[in-house]
């Protein structure tokens, strides 16, 4: 079992949630963090989608019928290959856009927190169990 | 999302919402509503576009499914809901897009307001794959039909 296939979901669960730790001095601070922590979870990703494809891992295995497993397979390359391209341009576009809105700390808390989802969805293998657990 | 990023540009630079608001807005906005006509083309299916590539592989497979020579009309039915899709699509953007590039406003802004590079980039490089993937769009192609077809194997 590989367990790098969670590496992109749990460097953008920690890059996110240590948001609200950080001490930033300036907007600037947090803009250039939140874009260097995408910019990463998308390398991390792409290069995980790229040299794991078809690998399987299972985190817990309750029985036959209810396991908790994460895979790579076409699909999840396409769709996680989507968010990871779709995702940086945002945050940069994001930089600017939120000026006016303040509430950076909250906005990119989840904002880079969310991309574990997206990604954990296309490589869940069961959706409903995605769903509660991510 | 080029559109919504337009949008959403558009928005934050004048602070307006409604798509009236939009027109003659061309000269003040040149960048983002370039990029916008040029989305609002894609999603109507114009060739040249990823819209285009993307409605004509949907087209194809579905007389590929029932086959040319014997297509029924569950196949044609679905080529029709996509050209007519097209026509509504084109009715409710195109009009919006000439308006925006061409029309003159009552208020003339004239001075240019194009938002600096943190919104113009992303909307800039979206539009320029929607015409680099409607020009050539093999690569990607190559790229969802090596991965589908590891899902049907």
């Amino acid at each position: 079992m590989n367990y790098f296939i969670l590496l992109p979901i749990v460097a953008a669960f920690l890059l996110g949630a240590s948001i609200p730790f950080q001490n930033f001095d300036s907007d600037e601070k947090i803009n250039k963090y939140a874009t260097i922590s995408t910019f990463l979870v998308s390398i991390i990703t792409f290069i995980v989608l790229f040299s794991l494809n078809g690998e399987r891992v299972t985190l817990f295995s309750f029985n036959s019928a209810l396991n908790v497993t994460f895979k790579i397979d076409g699909l999840s390359t396409v769709f996680a290959s989507m968010v990871s391209f779709l995702w940086p341009l945002a945050v940069i576009y994001a930089t600017e856009y939120m000026k006016h809105e303040g509430l950076l700390r909250k906005f990119y808390t989840f904002y880079i927190g969310n991309i574990r989802r997206y990604i954990g969805y296309c490589v869940f293998t069961e959706y409903a169990y995605a769903v509660s657990l991510l | 999302m080029s559109l919504f990023l337009a949008a959403g540009a558009f928005i934050y630079k004048t602070g307006k919402t409604e798509v009236k608001d939009l027109y003659g807005m061309g000269q003040a906005m040149p960048k983002i509503l370039i990029c916008f006509s040029i989305a609002g083309l894609s999603l109507v299916g114009v060739p040249l576009t990823a819209g285009f590539v993307s409605k004509w592989y949907l087209a194809l497979g579905a007389l590929t499914k029932t086959g040319f020579e014997t297509a029924d009309v569950l196949g044609f039915v679905g080529i029709s809901v996509i050209m007519v899709s097209a026509l509504l699509t084109a009715g409710y953007l195109v009009t919006v897009t000439a308006k925006a590039l061409f029309a003159k406003r009552s208020d003339m802004v004239s001075e240019k307001c194009d938002p600096n590079g943190y919104m113009t980039v992303p909307v800039i490089v979206l539009t320029a794959l929607i015409v680099l993937f409607g020009v050539y769009p093999t690569p990607v192609i190559n790229f969802v039909q090596t991965m589908a077809q590891s899902i049907v194997l």
